[in-house]
């Protein structure tokens, strides 16, 4: 109250109400509600300071003259003024009209706003007025503002961790010279944080301290500043984006704790990738592929049925999905990309309307890396998906760089472009040698290798192989498809044995129908010896003994199938 | 070993370039005999002018894990 009191006896009580006849006039709560702001009794001159004469303060705003030099020649006014050049809004004016109690219309001014519409009349002004601006001026300056910061510390939150940046390190990005700032642009120079998060705190800084409102500071550093906070300097717009996943499912649980992909489906995304390619690069790769191999269902975007909805949003059906069965809907496609997104531990965000199972145009899912931004928009049309687009080489449209800073989106273009390139390369490739074997064997007569010849081939390639255990039986697989894929006289069986220390191991059994009836080959994948000849009863005899699983088929041809253990998987 | 093969496959060219062409399209492939049957590449060495008795040494010299491209 006794703030108030200073300036308010030197008001014009002509114009302007005391804290008394606001009382009288209007209640005692109506009073404590402006005890900030001058409350004009006079109409004409409200209407004169808000429209007559006007001058720019900022690119919106307009004020009065007559308001500024009343500011600075009226005694009530200017120690008004004067008790509000430091608190803590930035706001050093404000000005409210009242009918029957209520504020109608207000005038506002900033510190900043007030210097620079001062600036502007400085021929105007009277040597009292001039020395009343100088003193406004000399609390308003840069070097104010570093003195009042000095020693106080900014502290942010920047992707759950909590950093505490001296004020003056800010402060120094935006009023340093042009060649340190340059230095601190290209990483020369480094103020003890990441740049991203060095502009992050700036920003946030000048926000909440309302620092522009309150100092006076050079046109050069405010647009520096604005540059920095449009992200066209440094782009550290992905910070503190995607932090929450949003895959609670309808039933109140993690949709994606429970998908589990298909091998087969993970096979052929993995198949022809690019060994060297980033987490980033991966998640790119994985999306084209899973749009090369994946189809919209027809009948669930021609009808749209509940019954289809609700299948289609049952895991089991998306952990079933493959390259053969493939059908799938746009919540199935987002949830099998949120699953490898991660597996790749990228941070994303699920379209919150898509895991309740409401249709919505929002983009699906979006995923930040880096500074990458990245957006997957609605499957809608299936004409103009990347569904449909991927198949037939053309452009990407549904996952885009949503970064406003452009030097990042033409960076996340050229990068898609060079990954569906490669993929596209691929396709070519392999269809060309595809084609090329296929006249081959068309054009020349084929004679098929004899079954000994074959069986020689392989018994020498296991036997000299260095690989042991599952690697080995992974490479045994690979070579067998070749070698006896023109044959039905040979039939493989994987199986498991169970050692002393209850621990499995690998084993492979080639049954070979030859004229005399079959003959049986036991690959034990951790034996140095190999390979081992057997006869049927010795196959029924080591099946038999128990402690072997058959991993898939349990038909080895020419032997009893009730011999043996059970499956182990 | 692939990159003999390849040289052999040009020399041949113009012997029968219809065939050649096409033995030479399916050898740009690093891993082409990883991914085709043993018939197939039997018939594509012997094409090459590979010797009877050393067509078997030659295919397990082309299958070595180590030579496959990843």
């Amino acid at each position: 109250m006794s703030k108030v009191l200073s300036y308010e006896k030197f008001l014009n009580h002509d114009n302007f109400y005391t804290q008394e006849e606001l009382i009288n006039q209007f209640g005692s709560p109506v009073s404590s509600s402006f005890t900030s702001s001058l409350v004009i009794k006079n109409e004409d001159l409200f209407l004169e300071y808000k429209n007559e004469d006007l001058i720019s303060v900022s690119e919106e705003k307009k004020v009065s003259k007559k308001l500024i030099h009343d500011i600075l020649s009226d005694e009530g006014m200017f120690r008004y003024i004067q008790t509000n050049l430091n608190n803590s809004s930035g706001v050093v004016l404000k000005i409210d009209y009242m009918m029957d109690a209520n504020p109608v219309s207000s005038i506002t001014l900033t510190k900043a706003e007030l210097i620079t519409a001062i600036n502007q009349i400085m021929n105007d002004l009277s040597q009292k007025e001039k020395m009343r601006f100088a003193f406004i001026e000399s609390i308003s300056r840069t070097y104010s503002c570093e003195q009042k910061y000095n020693d106080y510390t900014h502290e942010v939150f920047v992707d759950g961790l909590k950093l505490g940046i001296p004020a003056s390190t800010l402060l120094k990005i935006i009023t340093c010279d042009e060649e340190t700032f340059n230095n601190f642009l290209n990483g020369s120079i480094n103020f003890g944080y990441d740049k991203e998060c060095l502009a992050f705190a700036l920003v946030d800084f000048v926000a909440r301290e309302r620092i522009f409102e309150k100092f006076e500071f050079k046109a050069s550093t405010i647009q520096r500043f604005n540059k920095i906070r449009d992200f066209s300097l440094i782009d550290f717009e992905s910070l503190n984006q995607n932090r929450s996943k949003n895959d609670i499912g309808r039933n109140g649980e993690s949709v994606l704790e429970k998908i589990n992909l298909s091998d087969e489906l993970m096979a052929y995304l993995d198949k022809e990738m690019d060994k060297t390619y980033s987490k980033f690069e991966k998640s790119v790769y994985y999306y084209l592929k899973l749009c090369e191999a994946l189809t919209y269902d027809a009948n669930y975007f021609l009808s749209s049925s509940p019954e289809l909805l609700e299948n289609h949003e049952n895991t089991e059906y998306i952990n079933s999905i493959s390259t053969t069965n493939n059908e799938i809907t746009k919540y199935d496609f987002t949830m099998i990309f949120a699953s490898i997104l991660s597996k790749l531990q990228i941070d994303f965000t699920l379209d919150q309307n898509l895991v309740a199972g409401i249709n919505s145009n929002a983009p699906m899912l979006t995923f930040r890396y880096g500074e990458y931004l990245i957006s997957l928009t609605s499957f809608e049309n299936p004409d103009r998906s990347d569904l449909l687009n991927v198949k037939i080489n053309d452009e990407i449209i549904n996952l885009t760089c949503i970064n406003k800073n452009e030097f990042t989106r033409n960076k996340f273009k050229e990068l898609l472009n060079r990954i569906y390139s490669n993929i596209t390369r691929e396709k070519a490739n392999a269809k060309a040698f595809k084609e090329s074997l296929e006249n081959y064997n068309s054009r020349n007569n084929i004679n098929e290798v004899s079954i000994q010849e074959k069986l020689r081939i392989l018994l020498l390639e296991i036997n000299r192989t260095n690989l042991k255990g599952i690697d080995a039986i992974g490479y045994v697989k690979k070579i067998i498809q070749n070698i006896f894929s023109n044959t039905n006289r040979v039939k493989l069986n994987y199986l498991c044995k169970e050692s002393k220390r209850n621990y499995l191991t690998p084993v492979t059994i080639i049954s070979v129908l030859n004229d005399d009836g079959y003959v049986y080959y036991m690959i034990d994948h951790t034996n140095p010896n190999g390979v081992m000849e057997l006869s049927k009863e010795q196959v029924t005899s080591v099946l038999g003994l128990g402690g072997m699983y058959y991993i898939d088929d349990n038909r080895i041809p020419g032997i009893n199938n009730f011999v043996g253990e059970k499956y182990v998987r | 070993m692939l990159d003999r093969l390849r040289k052999q496959c040009d020399d041949l060219l113009s012997t029968d370039v219809e065939k050649y062409m096409t033995i030479s399209n399916i050898l740009k492939n690093d891993n082409c005999f990883f991914e085709m049957d043993i018939d197939t590449a039997y018939k594509i060495l012997e094409d090459l002018n590979v010797k009877k008795e050393d067509i078997s040494k030659v295919y397990l010299d082309l299958i070595k894990i180590e030579n496959y491209n990843d």
